[in-house]
């Protein structure tokens, strides 16, 4: 369609120097003249549509050059439109000094530090610097990652490198926990990991401050001391589960974290009584105030450690005792056992029966002679916090070493 | 073949070094990863782009056809031609010209088809339509019969072994060569410059050597053996996949030069012959990264893997080309239109003989 | 109202938003998400927080439409100089022989043929994707250098071949092979300078590369367009088109594999993909090449997204495939895990599909009546502002506030932008290939990926 148009075009056109290859030999006229490429390639009624313009065709020769500046046919020097030399000179000039320019100004600039409480959504892939307090210390050796937690006022943010830590052992600046540090990376904000940094630089990681830890008393610590190293001493109140143990002064309980990520498989076992001292930061969340050792050397057991556990007649506990740590002593009554195994206990010293649970599976078969728990008349002593299930009060000792089978020592 | 198939062929060819495969993976600590299957590919490309890129603007030809495009023509183009013919007849060496295109914008060519007539021992040149970048013809802007075709009659014979007329129409103009051969008939080589020297076993091996040493300086000599192996055996498959077309090499240049045929199985450009070795070269490469990967993804034997994805597959695609595809040997439009040229001007000839007659 | 209604109903003006934005030449979906965004962090009410999934329909309707729907202002609004441009595509090809509205009908119809591919291909990305994923995801560095290498290596000389001396022939044929080489390296350098400098304010850190891509392809274009002196001819509007179930299967074929590469391997876009597709299936006819680059471009943009639907236990490590600056842009706020989630997008993709290859007829048709009466050039100083404006802008838009701070970094931005614009212009009127500006996202990830960024970076005294 589109060539018999054209071809009826070109018959229309004819003349001189049109092309008819339907007419006969010899019929004819005025071929032989040269046609301008507009001739040869005009397909269109419109005029324009190839009106080449002047400065795509050699002067000399006349062939089209398109947008060369040296007739490649004739060697001729061929004038172009001036924006068009402009725009290629202001290209490739600009190119350069443009990136010279940046670079320069790469080199030179700092990125932008910022408070981690303002990060958003659109700080996604921001390069920034950030200065805040180590929390949280995690580092794997086999597969070479680092991850820490920074907290500043405004908030904290988990740091990370999942290869570099050779890298940082070899510059020597693997932060400890409650150091101050000033890093920078790479802002990650993600739905389902959260914000995070990527610590893609690992030598403009500095260690600004590795501040003395202060002593302090456990009912002292107050908003100013978050994110301060501390040693503190208390007991044990409840012994560690998934990572998190409570001490105690007997006013104030405190979290410790505990975490085997954090501070190996080493960590010493506690049991409720035991005298702890710890080394860490204070940090604030919805349980109080938590405090992160920054490694297993920072956790040790003290001796004489003054915080008593009352020992008391069973009738003497009641709900307003829930959370205190008791100690009772008393006669298996009863033994429910549990369907994972393990169970509660029923004990009465003779004033009243009180529960001591639960005892799960993995706690009942640490307790020695635990099988003499599912016989009445087991004399049983036991120490733990005071709790409530179903409105029936409970001891809740939290560790095997808080249960005794009391054996009478069979006379010779 | 075309470039990425040789690219590819390339790579897959290092994707058999197990050593290869484990230094390419990201699984070092702290370290950094290699980019030695890469090499496979650049190699395994590297023959054409020293012929296209470097090789052809060295070779000199005795002979330059380059037409006018506003007003062609045939003959002085024939005779140009037939020159560089007579001229190796007589001095018993090799003479060659070089075709050039005639462009008319930025996406129009004048077309023209070179034809060397074995029965008549004559270079023919006929003048096409107009056809653009993607070799569309523009109907009707073929020139007149009087400036339609060109002829020449060598002084000798023509040895023709594939006798398909060339086209030449968008960016380049072929080069030939032609010399006599022991039976004193004119032979013809297309391209004389391309597939010579490049595409030589023993090039593939010297090249091969800076990269080995270059290798071993940065990565160690425990290593660098592999990175110029795999470079010189991406330079062979190329030599080696060019062997199924036509025109062959000369694969052991420099101790011998000329170039040997082909097995003329298929031509460079046969669509489904490049797609078939592409399609191959990514299964080699997926089949060699899992088996060697730390925890292979599938165990299939390797008789089901290739059969299941590369015979089943690649007799699907046949078996649809076979049925759906274009019939028969298809020729060029710009041959046709010759063809045509060339009726017509026997008929013509043939009316001027008749009217002669009647005269 | 029904979550479900809701969410179809976002996914529809998102549709119809995009079908008349994306006519205006060298706006970009991922450009105009910022903005969204943006707007969205100050008026709370423009996305319900309890149904996460409307914000994901609305953006896939736009990158649906904006993959029919692109083809006009490439197509209509930006014509090949005789004395600019060395090659003219085969689609502006049809626009010079009065074929436009043809051409951009075959690219809608790709279009379309690359939502069935996509339809079709669903259970290969929910079964085979991830497993593919475990094999090629720790050599993925090493598949973006033999694209970098290919790249580079299959770019011929333009030249004629013409000269005295040998180094004439070869300085001609060289000067587009050099211009692509440098080209590439600078594009690569300015990547480097971007990934590990945010150069533009923090707070637009998600947008830190709109000014770099703007000046490489939208701007750039926009000034070759104003330049260009080429009239565009009378556009015939066809009732049908040259086309035949040979023809749409060989187009159909390299689009789906060059789209399907670039909407998987990272910093790989449908340009560079549909080249290497197009090299593997070595089809010449301009039906088949404007008709693959529609497939093409539909399953690179949508693909690209719709990964970031499949279900994260579909991969063994559970953390899903996240492709594209869509996907990126949008990570922050939620992550489809459920597998009706994407079934759900899915038909959202498939209405797009529909309504904008409608308002892609509709659109032609209007659009070739404009051109025919307001040259294109004054069209493309239009669109110059609004991208101009829309850059300068955007740091004030994230902030919320228009300040001399914000100002600054409007001003701090568009310099990056015409930095960019002068790289961007160097592959127009050098005669080279513009998919070579892609180095500035290709070779940074490549390098990073490999484990030599850290190196590279101190080099450069970035560190």
């Amino acid at each position: 369609m589109a060539e018999e148009k054209s071809f009826e075009d070109r018959e229309k056109m004819s003349g001189e120097g049109a092309y008819d290859a339907e007419k006969p030999f010899g019929s004819n006229s005025g071929l032989e003249a040269p046609l301008k490429p507009i001739d040869q390639a005009d397909l269109s009624e419109e005029s324009g549509l190839r009106e080449f313009p002047e400065e795509t065709l050699c002067p000399s020769c006349g062939r089209f050059v398109g947008a060369y500046e040296k007739c490649p046919y004739c060697g001729a020097e061929l004038k172009k439109r001036m924006s068009l030399i402009l725009w290629k000179r202001i290209a490739v000039f600009g190119t350069l000094l443009g990136l010279g320019i940046m670079w320069f100004a790469a080199t030179r600039m700092n990125p932008t530090e910022i408070q981690i409480g303002e990060i958003g959504e659109t700080y996604n892939n921001a390069q920034v610097t950030i200065q805040g307090v180590v929390i949280s210390r995690r580092l794997d050796e086999d597969k070479g990652s680092i991850s820490l937690v920074i907290a500043d006022k405004s908030g904290s943010i988990q740091a990370r490198s999942f290869s570099a830590l050779p890298k940082f052992k070899e510059l020597g600046n693997i932060p400890e926990v409650g150091d101050l540090i000033s890093t920078v990376g790479t802002i990650g904000v993600d739905a389902v990991y959260g914000t995070s940094l990527s610590l893609g630089l690992p030598h403009r990681l500095k260690i600004l401050e590795s501040p003395e830890p202060e002593e302090v008393k456990l009912s002292k610590i107050k908003r100013s001391s978050v994110n301060s190293k501390v040693i503190v001493t208390g007991m044990v109140k409840y012994p560690t589960r998934f990572g998190k143990a409570t001490i105690t002064d007997g006013v104030t309980d405190v979290i410790v974290l505990l975490d085997p990520r954090n501070l190996g498989e080493e960590i010493p076992e506690f049991a409720t009584g035991d005298g702890i001292e710890v080394t860490g930061v204070v940090i604030s969340g919805m349980e109080g105030y938590t405090i992160i050792p920054g490694n297993v050397e920072d956790v040790k057991a003290v001796e004489k450690v003054v915080v008593g556990i009352p020992k008391k007649k069973i009738k003497e506990i009641t709900m307003a005792d829930l959370g205190e740590l008791v100690e009772v002593e008393g006669n298996v009554v009863s033994f429910k056992a549990f369907k994972k195994g393990g169970g509660a206990v029923t004990i009465s010293d003779g004033t009243g029966r009180v529960e001591i649970s639960p005892l799960f599976a993995s706690l009942f078969d640490q307790i020695p002679d635990s099988h003499k728990l599912k016989v009445p008349g087991t004399r049983v002593k036991a120490k733990g916090t005071v709790g409530q299930f179903r409105n029936n009060l409970q001891v809740k000792p939290g560790a095997a070493a808080n249960v005794t089978v009391i054996i009478p020592k069979k006379n010779k | 073949m075309k470039g990425l198939t040789h690219f590819m062929s390339g790579a897959a060819v290092a994707s058999f070094f197990l050593p290869a495969v484990k230094m390419a993976g990201a699984e070092q600590i702290g370290g950094a990863s290699s980019f030695i299957l890469c090499l496979g590919g650049l190699f395994g490309i590297m023959p054409d782009t020293m012929d296209f890129k470097m090789g052809q603007f060295f070779t000199k030809s005795e002979y330059e056809i380059d037409p006018d495009p506003m007003d062609p023509d045939p003959q002085e183009m024939a005779e140009g031609l037939g020159k560089a013919i007579d001229q190796a007849y007589d001095t018993n060496q090799t003479v060659q010209a070089q075709m050039y295109p005639m462009r008319l914008g930025a996406d129009l060519w004048r077309q023209y088809v070179i034809n060397f007539d074995g029965k008549t021992n004559e270079v023919v040149i006929v003048i096409n339509e107009i056809v653009t970048t993607s070799q569309v013809p523009i109907l009707g802007s073929e020139p007149p019969p009087k400036k339609r075709v060109g002829r020449y009659k060598i002084k000798g014979d023509f040895n023709i072994t594939h006798g398909r007329p060339s086209v030449v129409d968008i960016m380049s103009g072929p080069m030939y060569g032609f010399f006599k051969n022991e039976d004193g008939k004119m032979e013809i080589e297309f391209l004389p410059w391309h597939r010579t020297w490049s595409h030589s076993y023993v090039l593939g091996l010297f090249m091969s050597v800076p990269v080995w040493l270059i290798a071993s300086l940065i990565a160690g000599w425990q290593i660098g053996w592999l990175y110029g192996l795999i470079a010189f055996l991406g330079f062979s498959v190329h030599l080696t996949e060019d062997l199924t077309g036509h025109m062959g090499g000369s694969l052991l240049w420099p101790f011998v030069k000329p170039r040997c045929n082909g097995l003329s199985l298929f031509r460079a450009s046969n669509p489904h012959a490049n797609f078939s070795i592409d399609y191959s070269a990514v299964v080699i490469i997926l089949f060699n990264l899992n088996r060697f990967a730390p925890t292979p993804m599938f165990t299939l034997s390797p008789f089901k893997y290739f059969l299941y994805c590369l015979i089943l597959p690649l007799a699907g695609y046949f078996a649809i080309v076979k049925i759906f595809g274009e019939k028969g040997k298809k020729k060029k439009a710009g041959v046709i239109a010759m063809e045509k040229a060339l009726a017509r001007e026997e008929l013509e000839y043939e009316a001027e003989e008749h009217m002669a007659g009647d005269m | 109202m029904e979550s479900w209604i809701e969410v179809l109903l976002y996914g529809l003006a998102g549709t119809l938003l995009g079908g008349f934005l994306f006519v205006v030449p060298s706006i970009h979906f991922l450009n105009f998400s910022g903005v969204i965004i943006a707007l969205w962090g100050h008026y709370h009410g423009l996305f319900p927080i309890e149904e996460p999934l409307t914000l994901f329909a609305f953006f896939m309707g736009m990158v649906v439409s904006f993959g029919i729907m692109n083809t006009i202002p490439s197509m209509f609004l930006g014509a090949p100089d005789e004395s600019a441009v060395f090659v003219v595509l085969p689609g502006a090809k049809y626009m010079l022989q009065g074929k436009g509205y043809e051409a951009a009908m075959l690219t809608g119809i790709g279009g379309l043929l690359g939502i069935f591919f996509l339809a079709l291909f669903t259970p290969f990305f929910f079964f085979a994707l991830p497993k593919l994923h475990i094999i090629l995801g720790p050599h993925m560095h090493w598949i973006l250098g033999l694209i970098i290498v290919y790249m580079l290596m299959s770019e011929w000389p333009k030249g004629t071949g013409k000269g005295e001396t040998w180094w004439i022939k070869l300085k001609g044929a060289w000067a587009n092979l050099f211009a692509g080489i440098a080209t590439f390296g600078l594009s690569a350098f300015m990547g480097f300078l971007i990934f590990n400098r945010t150069m533009v304010p923090v707070s637009m850190g998600f947008q830190g590369l709109l000014p770099v891509f703007v000046g490489l392809f939208a701007v750039s274009s926009l000034i070759s367009a104003i330049l260009s002196k080429q009239k565009i001819p009378h556009q015939h509007i066809s009732n049908d088109i040259d086309l035949d179930y040979k023809t749409m299967w060989k187009g159909w074929m390299p689009g789906c594999i060059g789209g399907t590469l670039a909407a998987y391997l990272p910093g790989v876009t449908g340009g560079i993909g549909g080249l290497i597709a197009g090299h593997a299936c070595a089809q010449r006819d301009d039906r088949i090449f404007v008709m693959s680059q529609g497939v093409s471009k539909v399953v690179y943009y949508t693909g690209q997204f719709l990964l970031f639907f499949i279900p994260v236990t579909m991969f063994l490590k559970g953390s899903g495939l996240k492709r594209g600056g869509m996907a990126i842009n949008l990570s922050p706020f939620y992550k489809p895990t459920l597998l009706q989630e994407y079934f759900f997008i899915f038909g959202i993709v498939v209405m797009a599909a529909c309504i904008s290859f409608l308002l892609l007829s509709f659109n032609s048709k209007w659009i070739i009546k404009l051109i025919a009466k307001v040259p294109y050039q004054k069209l493309s100083y239009a669109s110059l502002a609004i991208v101009v404006i829309m850059v300068f802008f955007m740091p004030a838009m994230i902030d919320g506030a228009i300040n001399g701070e914000t100002m600054l970094s409007g001003l701090q931005v568009i310099l990056i932008m015409c930095v960019s614009t002068c790289l961007g212009l160097i592959p127009i009127f050098y005669h080279c290939r513009r998919s070579n500006c892609m180095a500035v996202i290709i070779v940074p990830i490549c390098i990073s990926m490999a484990g030599y960024g850290p190196p590279l970076v101190n080099f450069l005294g970035l560190g």
